[in-house]
């Protein structure tokens, strides 16, 4: 297969983010500040509620962008989630990431949203073009996928069931674990490795039948 | 199936979740099932891509903040809800009394109660042909308690009360429900 890798050698994590630095890591002082802006807005400090608007608006709309796979719409549950989480602020508790929380209001939502769209999983051919592209921030190193690459992944993504998907996109945008990925749909860490596994196997079927493959390493 | 077994800890292999003879055993497995191997390198290549993908974030059209500002500073402010209750708390409260007072009269005329109609109205023009004021009060407040006592006698009255409560909950959820949004967290938790 063109691009294959030898089978002994399967990318780690840890080489691929040295290979496309495009997302800065949170430090603990950053988490801190983020728990203490909750804390406040859970007693009714609104502007300290914005300071988690600025912070997270980014992560929330990538998580919406490419679950609902149309901009406006993410737009729309980006904000959605926030005014959610506003009202649900009474519910937080301080002892877990705000980032795991919020993202757990936008994956719920998210998913209830596709499901009401009763979106059927869909073979390649039948994929409707892609709708509305957000800002993908050029960076100044050379970016890591082309536009029409971007857009093979979210043609792949649309093959998925939202719950596949969800969890899909936990692990590869946000690197999380599967303990957090399954705290943050509420599941269980079995469920997670089994959603994980069923979504490589249609992500692989659905590539192999459209001829995707990922760019030559460099 | 072996198979079914060995391709499940492909994904794990893939997220770093095996142990060292885990992997050495797959490895092992790949080299001798072709199957498996091409069920490897079909989630390999899928792996690889979207590990590219991933590192990139999709951000929202600039302003978002204060997108999100304005639809929190939006609708329906606490005062404007508590208004509307009483204000539903009041109209129904004045409808049952209505057909608690009307009702009570008809009590009263079938069961010589205390309060006569009669003597309602004579109540009444007393009360208005008085020039004494403090005794023009006392008589207007004796009138209100006798009333008051044959209106609570009333079944239909309590029935009535409960009803306009619990209309006023609803009116109240209702509103928060479109509203979706609170002042203040925590408000409207009814």
């Amino acid at each position: 297969m063109q691009n294959a890798i030898p089978f002994g050698q399967p990318l780690s994590m840890t080489s691929v983010a040295t290979e496309a630095k495009l997302k800065p890591q949170v430090s603990p002082e950053k988490q801190t500040q983020e728990r203490d802006w909750a804390l406040a807005a859970q007693k009714g400090d609104r502007a300290a509620f914005m300071h988690l608007v600025d912070a997270f608006q980014r992560p929330v709309y990538n998580l919406c962008y490419r679950m609902l796979g149309d901009a406006p719409e993410a737009e729309d549950a980006a904000q959605e989630t926030f005014l959610r989480a506003y009202t649900k602020l009474d519910t937080y508790n301080p002892t877990r990431k705000f980032s795991s929380w919020i993202l757990s209001i936008a994956s719920h939502y998210c998913i209830d949203r596709l499901r009401q769209r009763r979106h059927q999983t869909v073979s390649w051919d039948e994929l409707p073009p892609w709708r509305g592209v957000p800002a993908l921030e050029p960076q100044p190193e050379e970016a890591a996928l082309t536009r029409e690459a971007h857009h093979a992944v979210h043609a792949l993504l649309d093959t998925l069931p939202p719950d596949y998907r969800a969890a899909t996109i936990l692990r590869y945008w946000y690197e999380l674990s599967y303990d957090e990925i399954a705290e943050t749909l509420e599941t269980t860490v079995s469920a997670i490795k089994s959603r994980l596994f069923r979504a490589r196997q249609m992500l692989a079927e659905a590539a192999q039948q459209a001829d995707v493959h990922p760019p030559a390493s460099r | 199936m072996t198979e079914d077994r060995f391709t499940e800890k492909i994904s794990l292999w893939l997220d770093d979740q095996l142990e060292a003879r885990e992997v050495v055993e797959l490895k092992q497995h790949l080299a001798e099932c072709a199957t498996c191997r091409q069920t490897y390198e079909g989630m390999q290549q899928v792996d690889r891509l979207f590990r590219l993908a991933g590192a990139t974030l999709a951000a929202p059209a600039p302003g978002f903040t204060r997108r999100v500002e304005a639809r929190l500073a939006q609708p329906l402010q606490l005062w404007q809800l508590g208004l509307a209750a009483v204000a539903l708390l009041l109209g129904s409260l004045f409808f049952i009394g209505a057909v608690a007072f009307f009702g009570g009269l008809t009590l009263v005329n079938l069961s010589n109660s205390l309060l006569d109609t009669g003597l309602l109205f004579q109540g009444l023009v007393t009360v208005i042909d008085s020039a004494d004021t403090a005794r023009y009060l006392w008589s207007m407040g004796a009138l209100f308690l006798r009333t008051s006592f044959v209106t609570i006698q009333q079944p239909v009255f309590w029935l009535g009360l409960g009803l306009a409560i619990i209309l006023t909950w609803l009116w109240l959820r209702v509103m928060q429900l479109l509203s979706q949004r609170a002042t203040a967290p925590a408000d409207l938790m009814l």
